[in-house]
This record gives structure tokens, C-alpha cells and sequence, in this order.
């Protein structure tokens, strides 16, 4: 059994599924942060000491361990001089863009194409 | 709706519908997909003194094929539906054939394939068809068809 089968059995138990996307969004915040931190030029410390917390903490945070409270998230975006923005986006619907085959270029001068739709229309008007 | 269709109970009803169009944009932050120039025709202008016996013909040009899927209720949370995407040239011959995994993470119940065709090798001139088929057990069943000319402009 591959990892792929694997993870799709395990991802049929709910418990297991909400488990496993919890962490998820708790491994997508602690990017984020890691990120904002680094950029910023502040050790887990110097984050710390601003939030009024530990380094352990930042590092747990930073490592997806845990999910933070919007309070602490929020400490945080203002000792790093950022504003925090939750953002409710609706995941029922998904997009994916897929290259498919290249062409190779004639060697001649190239022609010149136009794409145009040859449909006759009418315009409904209510 | 293709005669294939009409009396085939296995259809799955997954497929909504499928568009050619220039190019679609995606807005990440409203997940709003916008096609632009939906298109049924290209037309081909050659400059003065092209040879055009010497060599075969590519469209360089990129166009979208835009597919809409929605999960069915019994499919499960984490589910990826097999399709198929055929290039049949005016000959009727398949010149291009692209499997694709349509993915419906869970939480997600529609997913919008954007599938960027970067342009034609070889062309003929003539009706070209983009056919859009489903797995249904062993086999790939159409569930639309997309015409598209290509002509020369004559000016």
C-alpha cells in the first residue's frame, strides 16, 4: 500500500480527518508567522519578549504544533508591525490551471492567427 | 447534446459544462474565474511571399478549455473522478489525448479544471473537435463536444 492509498483510507474516519486538517491550518499559520518573523529580523526571543510569552512557545507555534486564539495571533501581527486579516473564503469550489503540449516553432516567418468566435448571437433584452 | 449521450444511462452527471475560450482568470481572493474571448474559429493570415507547402503548420497560440465538475452525493469526501481530453483533427483522427485527474479535496463539492491547450502542431484546415470524456468503469465515455474552425483569412 502506497502513502496516497494509505492517507485516502485514514482520511474516511472523521475524527481522523478533522484531526489531520486542524493540524493543517495550524502548520499553515505557524508558516506565516515563521515568515513574518524572519523577514521582520526578530530571533524567537526578541518575538517572545514582545508578546510576553517564551521562546518555547513561538518555536511550538512556528513548528504547527498547536492552533493559536485569534487574541495571540493578533499580539503577534502587532509586535511584528503587521495588521492581522482573517479572511472567510468559500473551498466548495476549486480552480486548477493545467498545461497541456508545446509547440514547436516554424522555422519560416510566422503566420499571424486571430481567435474569434463565428457564432451569430442575439441579445435578449428584458 | 452528442448522440453518444442521449440513450447512455452510465453518464455519471459529474460534468456541468465546458467552454474554449482565449484565456480565464482566477481571482484567489473571491475565487471568481472570469473566460475571456470565448472562441469557435481561428482564422490564419499568412504574410507576402510565405511559403506555406514548405513546412507544417503550428498554431502558436494558446487557448483554454474551461470544465466544470461537481461531485455527486455519494462520492466520497476525499475523491478524484479520471477524464480525458481529446484533440480530434478534421480528419476525425485523434491527434492529442490528455488524461486528467479532476481532485475533489474534502469540503470541496466543484472543481474548475482551466486546461491551457498551447496551441496546435500541424494544423489542418477544417472543423477540429475537443472532446471532453469521463471514466466510467474501464472506459472513457464523451460528455461534450466543442467545435473549432480553422480557416484561412482571405483578405
Amino acid at each position: 500500500m502506497n502513502i496516497k492509498t494509505l492517507k485516502e483510507k485514514l482520511l474516511l474516519d472523521k475524527d481522523f480527518a478533522d484531526a489531520y486538517y486542524q493540524k493543517d491550518l495550524a502548520f499553515n499559520i505557524g508558516q506565516q508567522v515563521f515568515l513574518a518573523r524572519v523577514k521582520k529580523g526578530l530571533s524567537q526571543e526578541r518575538l517572545a519578549n514582545k508578546i510576553n510569552t517564551k521562546q518555547s512557545g513561538v518555536a511550538r507555534l512556528e513548528a504547527g504544533r498547536n492552533l493559536p486564539t485569534v487574541t495571540l495571533l493578533d499580539k503577534i501581527a502587532q509586535a511584528l508591525g503587521l495588521e492581522l486579516l482573517i479572511q472567510l473564503k468559500d473551498v466548495s469550489t476549486q480552480t486548477y490551471l493545467i498545461p497541456i503540449a508545446q509547440t514547436q516553432n516554424s522555422p519560416q516567418a510566422s503566420p499571424y492567427f486571430r481567435a474569434e468566435s463565428a457564432s451569430a448571437y442575439r441579445i435578449i433584452k428584458q | 447534446m452528442p448522440d453518444k449521450l442521449k440513450n447512455n444511462k452510465q453518464i455519471s452527471n459529474r460534468h456541468i459544462w465546458s467552454v474554449l475560450c482565449t484565456r480565464s482568470t482566477h481571482d484567489t481572493d473571491t475565487n471568481e474565474l472570469s473566460l475571456v474571448n470565448v472562441i469557435d474559429q481561428i482564422l490564419i493570415g499568412f504574410p507576402p511571399g510565405f511559403d506555406r507547402d514548405k513546412s507544417p503548420l503550428n498554431i502558436n497560440i494558446p487557448f483554454e478549455l474551461v470544465t466544470f465538475w461537481q461531485k455527486k452525493q455519494e462520492d466520497p469526501e476525499d475523491y478524484t473522478h479520471s477524464i480525458q481530453i481529446e484533440l480530434i483533427d478534421p480528419t476525425g483522427s485523434i491527434s492529442r489525448v490528455s488524461p486528467l485527474d479532476v481532485k475533489f479535496a474534502p469540503q470541496t463539492r466543484r472543481v474548475r479544471m482551466r486546461v491551457r491547450i498551447e496551441g496546435i502542431e500541424g494544423v489542418k484546415y477544417g472543423t477540429y473537435n475537443i472532446s471532453v470524456k469521463e471514466k466510467i468503469g474501464k472506459n472513457y465515455l464523451e460528455v461534450a463536444r466543442i467545435p473549432l474552425d480553422v480557416k484561412e483569412k482571405i483578405d
